[in-house]
């Protein structure tokens, strides 16, 4: 029976098999008419990539969804609804598996605050789902629900094997470890004490992430090249971020040099995680800081050069699949579980 | 030990560098088509300081006693080695170790109970 780890995340929907597939689709999620669905569906038997239709409702999602009128997107436990969250959810079993598949087995994150949600997250998923995407027609049930809070995802993936066994070559066995996970919207934190005693109530998120860094950093290269982009409308997102990262945005056959305004950016929100990191005790009380979620690779450096005294380490080493660490180490904790007889396997 | 010879079998692991970095040490060597035997061989008798050179000599007398005693000193270098790292070894030396996968036993069961108490479980 296929297992779905998913990461509805305030930025990406982020989604892995437990064995080699995952992708990512970028939240955004418009509900479209049955006319504007036929006009993209045509006369072909499915729609093309980035459309979904779930029990009689059109959608257009991820990328495509940025063609149609977006209503103001729920954040946090608002998204946690069978008209949204069960398609999202939809969408990532499409994207990881075939139609054969009659049975899926969910295991879904949450940010701590939301802990109190996790029983919406099951009503939003649980039982017979109908659907058809570019990969042809879904019917299938969600046997099974869940829920892990994202930091120890993160937390789970650096300690953890692929067969959901502890390390005990763990380098972070004895120490007192901080988890930083930095999202769209929010950075959560836990601490976990040596021997991997989590410490239930350090559990906290706070509003701050990477959306805001994009938006920032929009306002400031509009500010700065107003000629250039007068008249221009929403920006790809993919073209910020990379914007961000490389220093210069790509404008036709001109490079406009944005390097200052794109660290200004990341630095806002490295001074937010470091008020996050002392509101949580300050690095005086842990031995390390581990880094996960997407958010996490985009101002990495600029943490390091902000607090010199304390180690952070990414809990994934490749910094483009940091954004999956919280649904990898979900997959290594629930082998982990299953073995030890804590849920069924 | 054993007249009719022993046998060395061990798991090198890439999470530790050192091991890493005679893990690719050895696929060089057996990309160029040396014999594991051969320079794993060789490289014992290195460490307890002879040379190719005195191997070859017949004058070197380096009889299978001798061998024998370089090897069970090399074994207990490789042990105590080995424990300073942290790692396990056993002593079995036909039954390979692998260190990822001896299991942190309390550290897992602590994990386990982190996440019940959040789920509400037992």
């Amino acid at each position: 029976m296929p297992d779905l780890y998913f990461d509805f995340g305030n930025a990406d929907l982020k989604y892995f098999d437990g064995e080699k597939s995952f992708g990512h689709t970028r939240h955004a999620i418009a509900s479209i008419s049955e006319t504007e669905w036929k006009k993209v569906v045509g006369r072909a038997k499915q729609p093309p990539e980035g459309y979904i239709a779930v029990e009689g409702k059109f959608f257009a999602i991820g990328d495509k969804a940025r063609r149609y009128v977006l209503k103001e997107k729920p954040r946090g436990a608002d998204r946690y609804v069978q008209e949204y969250y069960g398609v999202g959810m939809a969408y990532a079993i499409s994207e990881l598996f075939d139609n054969s598949h009659r049975v899926i087995n969910l295991y879904a994150s949450h940010a701590p605050r939301d802990v109190e949600y996790a029983d919406d997250i099951k009503k939003a998923s649980l039982g017979r789902w109908r659907f058809v995407t570019h990969k042809g027609e879904y019917n299938l049930s969600v046997k099974s629900v869940e829920t892990f809070d994202e930091p120890l995802g993160g937390y789970n993936h650096a300690v953890l094997t692929k067969e959901g066994k502890a390390l005990k070559s763990n380098p972070y066995r004895k120490s007192t470890v901080l988890v930083l996970d930095v999202g769209g919207y929010t950075c959560d934190v836990v601490a976990v004490d040596s021997g991997g005693v989590i410490d239930d109530g350090s559990m906290r998120s706070t509003l701050t992430g990477v959306i805001g860094v994009y938006e920032t950093f929009e306002s400031e290269l509009r500010s700065r090249f107003r000629n250039e982009f007068k008249g221009v409308g929403e920006i790809d997102v993919k073209r910020l971020e990379s914007a961000i990262l490389g220093g210069f945005y790509p404008y036709g056959k001109l490079q406009l040099d944005c390097a200052d305004i794109g660290q200004d950016a990341i630095n806002m929100l490295a001074n937010d995680v470091v008020d996050v990191i002392k509101a949580a005790g300050g690095v005086a009380n842990f031995d390390i800081v581990l880094l996960t979620g997407g958010g996490s690779a985009l101002i990495a450096e600029s943490l390091r050069e902000a607090v010199t005294s304390i180690d952070f380490v990414m809990v994934e080493p490749e910094r483009d699949l940091l954004r999956y660490a919280n649904v990898f180490g979900a997959a290594k904790l629930f082998t982990m579980l299953k073995r030890l007889g804590v849920i069924n396997g | 030990m054993a007249k009719q010879g022993i046998s060395v079998s061990f798991r090198l692991h890439p999470s530790d560098p050192r091991e890493k970095q005679a893990i690719e040490i050895i696929q060089e060597n057996i990309a160029q088509g040396l014999e594991p035997r051969q320079f794993i061989t060789d490289a014992i008798l290195r460490s307890a300081g002879y040379t190719p050179e005195m191997f070859r000599d017949s004058d070197a007398k380096l009889t299978p006693s001798l061998l024998e005693s370089i090897l069970e000193d090399f074994g207990k270098y490789l042990l105590s080695s080995m424990r300073a790292a942290g790692g396990a070894v056993s002593q079995e030396t036909a039954k390979p170790v692998e260190f990822d996968e001896d299991e942190d036993a309390e550290m897992a069961k602590n994990l386990a109970a982190g996440w019940a108490a959040r789920n509400g479980r037992k």
